[in-house]
């Protein structure tokens, strides 16, 4: 059973359809990409999962129908990292991935035990331990990020939406980060879905690629299958190169 | 740094409550003991044996004209300041107060039209406070309607504030004899007759301050802003119509009995966030505390510093708390709401 299917999904936006017939689904433990050029509907794929927007068509968690899930029930299945997550400057790194814990604590109650348990345990496998009690505000663009992971950990999700993940970060944040979610994905049986414009990055660590295109997906299937020169040069309209590194691809951008 | 200052600030904020209640139980033109007062006090506790020092007028200045004045002072300014911290939560605005969506200008027009066109006498009658009170819930409504579904809750207020404001000014021109008498309410005063004002705004305060304190939590993952909260579970749309439900009883209520006091609802949670962390968990109980004490203190000077006359508290709150403001701002690291 897939982790997360999405069967025919289509959203319109102020009545203009924004993503339309999307199916894909997304194993435990798998890593799938969502790729494609800007507008391409990459973030409302992703809002639609998370129950940001109400879609056409269905979306399946663990199996379940997510338009009859609960709020709390949907957060405690499906984690999501934002493109821009807000972090207020002056809460601490422990505070802050305490929050991830609030699909489990009662509406006017506080955390307990098991959420300290959670939290402190996210905090130790993204290695946060000595930052736990510094402000999100003083952390370096690369700690914040993990934090914010750290929070989606606590959350104890099946499946991690990510948006963007690494857009802010310089070249050795990025692969860290990624490195990371790949770990958490292998230890954890996280389906991850992240959006993602790296395509470099794509290849080396998605095992399945959507490329999405005026909102319909325009492939599936393995990097080697979707990062073809041909299909990313009509979807992107861009002159893209794709060279081979040894079993890795390298996609470059080219002079027309 | 928030964890470690936090109970230094709460251990403040109870001793300047503490501080208030005292001196506005003891400060006065009667000029009573202290002693005999503390003494009048313990004699009101069974059993002690103790018996109070104080002749029935004094007694009646004690427990009937200023404990109750202090309690009015307490309630008050525990609502507004706690109202303007979740205010400043739930809509992600530094500058949000308790008369955020309306409710000033349509308190404002319901005592103005009862003082203008009520039956004489009516200014000091029942009829101004639950008019008021009519007026201040209407306003909130109102915006509420426009603006529910739209990101521009506040601006609907700016707009609902203004329609109200513009037949309030117009009514005041029409009786320009009572202008007087409106603009007394409208700066705010804690006059009160024995137990009265507490009694029609204690249930209120109370429903108000509870409600709010327990949304302490929820408003720490609203930080976050509305689809952060959201994928975590928050229904935002439920937690924001709790919030104003609750916010708007209790400030309409404080107006109706005490008018117009500026100041408090924005200059409380802002000290409170400067000294002690902008988390809602700590600032909500904290602003109940201070934003009592802040009020009774105030209300303590302005019925002393022109005695026997009496300053309106809105003006003592916005003299005295600017300055206080001032100074926090410059010595503390802004830390957004």
């Amino acid at each position: 059973m897939s982790a997360l299917a999405l069967d025919r999904v289509s959203v319109a936006l102020g009545g203009r359809p924004v993503i339309k017939d999307v199916s894909l689904s997304v194993r435990s433990g798998q890593w799938a990409a969502l790729v494609g050029p800007n507008g391409s509907g990459k973030t409302t794929v992703l809002r639609a999962i998370a129950g940001f927007v109400r879609p056409r068509g269905r979306v399946l968690v663990v199996g379940v129908d997510s338009a009859r899930l609960r709020r709390r029930e949907r957060a405690r299945l499906v984690a999501v990292v934002p493109q821009l997550p807000t972090t207020p400057a002056d809460m601490t790194v422990r505070e802050y991935v305490l929050l991830g814990r609030t699909p489990y604590v009662g509406y006017f109650g506080g955390s307990g035990r098991a959420d300290r348990v959670a939290a402190d345990r996210a905090i130790e496998r993204l290695d946060l331990c000595a930052l736990a009690a510094r402000r999100l505000g003083w952390l370096s663009g690369g700690e914040r990020q993990r934090a914010v992971l750290a929070r989606a950990l606590a959350q104890e999700a099946r499946i991690l939406l990510l948006d963007e993940p690494t857009s802010a970060l310089d070249l050795a944040r990025q692969q860290q980060v990624l490195e990371l979610v790949d770990e958490l994905r292998r230890e954890e049986g996280l389906a991850v879905l992240a959006a993602m414009h790296d395509l470099t990055a794509v290849s080396l660590y998605a095992e399945a690629v959507h490329l999405l295109g005026g909102g319909r997906l325009a492939a599936s299937g393995a990097p080697r299958e979707v990062l073809r020169a041909e299909v990313l040069t009509a979807s992107y309209g861009a002159s893209v190169r794709v060279l081979q590194d040894g079993a890795d691809l390298v996609v470059v951008a080219a002079r027309p | 740094m928030t964890a470690r200052r936090t109970p230094t600030v709460a251990a403040a904020a109870v001793a300047f409550l503490a501080a208030a209640v005292v001196a506005g139980l003891l400060v006065g033109p009667a000029g009573l003991p202290a002693g005999d007062v503390a003494q009048a006090f313990a004699a009101k506790v069974p059993l002690l044996g103790v018996h109070s020092p104080l002749g029935p007028t004094e007694s009646t200045i004690v427990f009937d004209l200023r404990l109750p004045r202090v309690a009015l002072g307490a309630l008050v300014g525990a609502t507004l300041a706690v109202a303007g911290g979740a205010y400043q939560g739930v809509f992600r605005n530094p500058l949000a107060d308790p008369y955020l969506l309306g409710i000033a200008a349509g308190s404002g027009l319901g005592a103005t039209l009862v003082i203008a066109y009520g039956p004489p006498g009516s200014s000091t009658s029942m009829l101004l406070p639950a008019v008021a009170f009519a007026g201040g819930v209407t306003s909130v409504v109102l915006t509420y309607l426009v603006g529910r579904g739209t990101t521009s809750l506040i601006l609907a207020g700016v707009t609902v504030a203004a329609f109200f404001t513009a037949l309030e000014t117009f009514v005041q021109q029409q009786r320009s004899e009572s202008i007087r008498d409106i603009y007394a309410w409208l700066l705010g005063q804690l006059e009160t007759s024995g137990w009265t004002e507490v009694a029609i705004i204690a249930p209120y305060a109370i429903v108000a301050l509870v409600t709010l304190v327990a949304h302490r939590r929820v408003l720490d993952v609203l930080r976050l802003g509305d689809d952060e909260a959201a994928a975590l579970g928050v229904d935002v749309g439920r937690v924001r119509l709790a919030v104003i439900v609750a916010a708007t009883l209790g400030t309409a209520a404080a107006v109706a009995v005490s008018g117009l006091i500026g100041f408090v609802g924005i200059i409380v949670p802002h000290a409170i966030r400067m000294l002690a962390g902008g988390s809602y968990r700590v600032l909500l109980p904290l602003s109940v505390v201070a934003g009592a004490g802040f009020l009774v203190f105030a209300d303590l000077l302005a019925r002393t510093v022109l005695s026997p006359a009496e300053l309106p508290i809105g003006v003592v709150t916005a003299f005295f708390g600017a300055p206080f403001f001032a100074v926090v701002l410059r010595t503390t690291r802004v830390v957004g709401a």
